[in-house]
């Protein structure tokens, strides 16, 4: 009995030996991959459909892979990679804009041309006729002012010659420059109203509309790459690599 | 709640404005209701002149002359004044401007020579400043 145990026990330690010879020579056989991706740091990859992973470089066994690339805002790309033994090899790889982002941009971009046409233009718009109305109002005052004056140097005039002259020319002259800046001033003020509301309501109409939302589809197809349905709902199947040497 | 953005809300406040600014700076100033000031032309109220008195004095021991007084009503002006006035004898057929004097004094003196005793004598007075006259007004005494 004793020696049936100690043979499947040698059995077992022979097994082992092989396995560790076997990892050992696996060991040797890997090759490393350094990624440089556009864009940047923040890309993720599945490792021959099985293993999500976001690192810079990895240690694989020798002989092709298959790697998804995925980064926000672009498109999965797929691509099978040749591990090449004791090598570490560089893979530049740029991830194009997704569809979606595209026209996602594209709205932003619409949007934006169309609050310059709908929120800033009549701001200036607002601002400009405001300015005028201010301007007109300002000369109007002073057509007033002048007029009071006027009535200020008759009170306080003695030169009959002067008194004459300031009623019968100045004062004339100053009212027609009144009835003048006051029109202008009507004109301007009227202006700057109907740009006001016609303004104020395309601004507010334009703030009605909400910010066009992107909603990244690659991303949802690249999280399916390794969603692994299940009784309780499904899991994520990640990996990761430790690189113990 | 609602946020209004900030151009619409200025537009708003000064559309509100608006109807208050075009409301004030009337054309309030009537030239035809200018006429209180003495010194106008068309000045329209109360005689600015009035009679005082006429007496005769003698200067230089040999020469009578005779003085017409007259006063000045200056609580009319709307503001202190200094003036003149222009004083028209058409009785003599002269004419001359009367300063103050002194400076400050209300009550005027018209010098008249040759002398023409009890004789009524009318002057048209006129407020005068710059050598320019206003309204003439005429008041009349006798000459003692």
């Amino acid at each position: 009995m004793r020696t049936y145990a100690n043979k499947w026990c040698y059995w077992y330690i022979g097994v082992q030996v092989c396995m560790l010879l076997n990892s050992s020579a696996s060991a040797q056989a890997a090759g490393k991959l350094r990624f440089i991706v556009d864009p940047g740091g923040n890309y993720s990859f599945v490792l021959d459909h099985q293993f999500r992973m976001q690192q810079r470089e990895v240690e694989l066994s020798a002989g092709p892979h298959h790697f998804t690339f995925w980064a926000p805002e672009r498109r999965m790309v797929d691509t099978t990679i040749m591990v090449v033994e004791g090598r570490t090899k560089d893979i530049v790889l740029y991830l194009p804009y997704s569809d979606a982002f595209r026209a996602y941009d594209r709205e932003v971009h619409e949007m934006k041309k169309r609050n310059l046409l709908t929120s800033a233009l009549p701001t200036l718009a607002i601002v400009g006729t405001g300015v005028l109305a201010g301007v007109s109002f300002g000369k109007y005052k002073s057509a007033h002012d002048q007029l009071q004056a006027d009535e200020e140097a008759y009170r306080t005039g003695s030169d009959p010659q002067a008194i004459a002259q300031l009623k019968d020319v100045l004062i004339p002259g100053h009212k027609t420059d009144l009835s003048d800046k006051r029109g202008v001033f009507y004109v301007t003020a009227g202006l700057f109203a109907a740009v006001a509301v016609g303004s104020t309501w395309m601004i507010l109409r334009n703030a009605k509309r909400g910010a066009p939302k992107f909603n990244d589809t690659e991303r949802v197809k690249f999280d399916g790459l390794v969603w692994m349905p299940s009784e309780r709902g499904g899991y994520f199947m990640t990996g990761m690599h430790i690189n113990l040497r | 709640m609602r946020t209004i953005p900030f151009p619409a809300l200025t537009a708003r406040w000064l559309m509100a404005l608006l109807p208050l600014l075009c409301g004030c700076y009337k054309d309030e100033l009537d030239v035809d209701t200018l006429n209180n000031n003495p010194f106008d032309r068309e000045y329209v109220g109360p005689p600015v002149f009035a009679f005082d008195t006429t007496f005769t004095e003698v200067i230089n021991g040999d020469l009578t002359r005779q003085v017409f007084q007259f006063r000045v009503a200056s609580g009319l002006f709307l503001e202190p004044q200094s003036y003149s006035v222009f004083v028209q004898d058409q009785g003599a057929g002269v004419s001359e401007i009367v300063p103050q004097f002194p400076a400050g004094s209300d009550l005027l003196t018209y010098y008249r020579t040759p002398a023409g005793p009890g004789q009524e004598v009318c002057l048209q007075l006129s407020l005068s400043n710059n050598y320019h006259h206003g309204r003439a007004e005429t008041i009349c005494g006798t000459l003692p």
